[in-house]
């Protein structure tokens, strides 16, 4: 009965980037950001194309990334320019970064089967160790994560991210300090859906496609993920920064692992949904019998 | 406080966990499990597993008697589509049917059994084989391609003077991208000369047609969701010049294209069953197939009020004539 842990825990390390993406972007810097549901599948989209035009890798995941980074960074200068609504500034660009992956496939869906991934390297590993857990995958996915999550919270940590962490939590105190607030947004927003874009391109090396339609529902996705991790990780040992990453990333796996074991059960099409969330109801209601407010204002 | 939650959380879990551990029935020694992966519950691919469900059944596979078969549908979600995958081939079954691209593609990356995949409109773009004339040792399925020669040859029966043939679709849609290709190929051959007018939204049918009808002698509509989307302009163009309007699905024909030949999708199912079946009994190395059940729809009305008589043989071979133009 292992093989759903085995499961939930590779979707749950992949999408980890996607959901610390959502959950920056929410608690760091205040911005509810949609944009994810883009900016995920244009990143898998632009991966995809530049393998199958023959470009390596390394090329094709860079470019993949940077091109997220243009769909969040277009959010925030969406917001701060014209003074549009948060949610609504990610909206248009979610229909702009639509049209642009399939402008860019040029067809709702790419095939990378015979392409290289990053997992070949681990592929030795899965098959040998544990005969039903890729360890090799787990491995190199987790290592990515932790130098990745060491990166952001050095980043966070030097003088520009503590502004930018200002920038969010407090806008009036910051612009006090003379801290360019709409430059902190764009940055931040820039940033956070780089990261889901490297999601996307995970996902497609992992599943060996890419395809129009893989963005929809990464929001409630990456949502319940961020809300599961709040509740199940004690805050009071961490800085607020790091306790909103590791939430960020222990949700996604327990999220994913969730909907591997409702998998498992073999739910008709319609009751999978509802499995998993009632299974997200369950974990947020044990926290909310014990404190009814929201963690973002219990830290302030 | 908080470890509570955790110990909740970690008892619920295992609760969870423990009972599908008892769930999982231990199948008695030799007996053989069919895995199929769908992404979605709507009419076509309900019709697809169901035939195949039921081919099966003619074939003597049935669930719980002499075989096991584990269904999973990813629900339109496309996370959940690598997560079936890994948990179906964990299972070991004998065969896994995958149905729709994006499903056929994620058993593909980590299957260990044969695959036979189901309602792929284009498996060689999609990365499954390399040629539908080569059979591969571990893949087979069957495409819902619309059959274009047979379209093609059904425009030169209706109207058998028509030369030039003008072609509605946008060039972003997948399957209209596969279908030009295919048009492309098999004009000359059939004796038509291609005129192609692509559209980019909704909005440009009308007036890209009103263009074609001034050049062609009937148009056809490829299966393509921004032209199906606008096909009441394109009747209106087609009715205003008297132009014979084609479509390649029986949507259209019900929405006042005249004719068209349409790729069933029951039998998408039934051959796709008919593959798996062959797999079960250790046959290897089938070259997948186009789907052949050819469904002949008309549009009486339709062709009264473009100006076409439609041949009586024709209107005998027909699958479904409507009578009226649905607006």
């Amino acid at each position: 009965m292992l093989v759903p842990l085995d499961i939930g825990l590779v979707m749950g390390l992949l999408l980890a980037w996607a959901v610390v993406a959502l959950a920056l972007a929410f608690r760091l810097l205040d911005f509810p950001d949609l944009t994810v549901e883009g900016s995920l599948p244009l990143g898998a989209a632009v991966f995809a194309i530049l393998m199958k035009s023959g470009f390596s890798m390394p090329v094709a995941i860079g470019f993949a990334v940077l091109s997220g980074g243009a769909a969040g960074a277009l959010t925030g200068f969406i917001h701060v320019r014209f003074k549009l609504n948060k949610f609504l500034s990610g909206i248009i660009v979610i229909a702009i970064a639509y049209s642009l992956s399939l402008r860019i496939m040029g067809a709702s869906n790419i095939g990378l089967l015979q392409a290289s991934s990053l997992f070949d390297i681990v592929e030795p590993l899965n098959n040998s160790v544990i005969s039903r857990f890729h360890l090799g995958t787990i491995v190199l996915l987790v290592a990515m994560l932790v130098a990745g999550s060491l990166l952001i919270l050095l980043g966070l940590s030097t003088r520009r991210g503590v502004r930018l962490r200002v920038a969010g939590s407090n806008p009036d105190y910051a612009r006090a300090l003379g801290i360019n607030v709409p430059m902190n947004v764009v940055t931040g927003l820039a940033i956070t859906n780089a990261l889901a874009a490297f999601s996307g391109v995970l996902l497609s090396m992992h599943q060996g496609f890419a395809d129009i339609s893989m963005g929809q529902g990464v929001l409630i996705l990456a949502l319940a993920a961020m809300t599961i991790g709040e509740r199940l990780l004690p805050e009071k040992h961490l800085p607020f920064h790091a306790f909103v990453l590791c939430a960020a990333i222990l949700g996604s796996i327990a999220y994913q692992v969730l909907v591997a074991y409702a998998v498992r059960a073999g739910l008709a099409a319609t009751d999978l949904k509802l499995a998993t969330a009632v299974m997200v109801l369950l974990v947020v209601a044990f926290r909310v019998s014990r404190n009814g407010d929201l963690l973002a204002e219990a830290h302030q | 406080m908080k470890k509570w939650s955790v110990v909740a959380f970690a008892i619920v879990a295992i609760a969870v966990a423990a009972f599908f551990a008892l769930r999982v029935n231990n199948t008695p020694e030799g007996t053989k499990v069919i895995a199929i992966a769908n992404l979605m519950s709507h009419p076509i691919l309900d019709t697809v597993q169901e035939n195949l469900l039921a081919e099966l059944r003619r074939e003597g596979y049935e669930d719980g008697k002499n075989v096991r078969i584990i269904l999973r549908n990813a629900s339109g979600q496309m996370q959940v589509v690598p997560s079936i995958a890994n948990e179906l081939v964990a299972q070991n079954p004998d065969v896994i049917i995958a149905v729709t691209t994006p499903v056929s593609q994620a058993i593909k990356k980590v299957a260990k059994c044969p695959v036979v995949f189901g309602a792929v409109t284009d498996p060689i773009g999609a990365g499954l084989i390399t040629s539908f004339d080569r059979g591969e040792e571990m893949i087979t399925g069957t495409s819902d391609a619309v059959p274009y020669d047979e379209q093609l040859r059904l425009i030169r029966r209706i109207t058998p003077n028509a030369k030039r043939l003008g072609v509605l679709f946008n060039p972003g849609e997948a399957a209209s991208q596969y279908g030009i290709k295919q048009l492309r190929k098999y004009a000359p051959e059939i004796g038509f000369t291609l005129v192609e007018g692509p559209v980019s939204s909704t909005g440009d049918v009308y007036p890209v047609a009103q263009e074609l009808s001034s050049k062609v002698d009937a148009i056809l509509i490829s299966t393509d969701n921004t032209v199906a989307a606008g096909i009441a302009a394109a009747v209106k163009v087609a009715v205003e010049y008297k132009i014979p309007l084609y479509a390649c699905d029986s949507g259209s024909i019900e929405k006042g294209a005249l004719a068209a030949v349409s790729a069933g999708y029951a039998q998408v199912g039934i051959d796709t069953g008919k593959l798996a079946v062959r797999v079960l009994k250790g046959e290897r190395g089938i070259p997948a197939i186009t789907a052949k059940g050819s469904e002949l729809y008309l549009n009486k009305k339709a062709a009264e009020m473009m100006g076409v008589i439609i041949p009586g043989e024709v209107v005998q071979d027909a699958t479904k004539v409507y009578d009226e133009i649905k607006e």
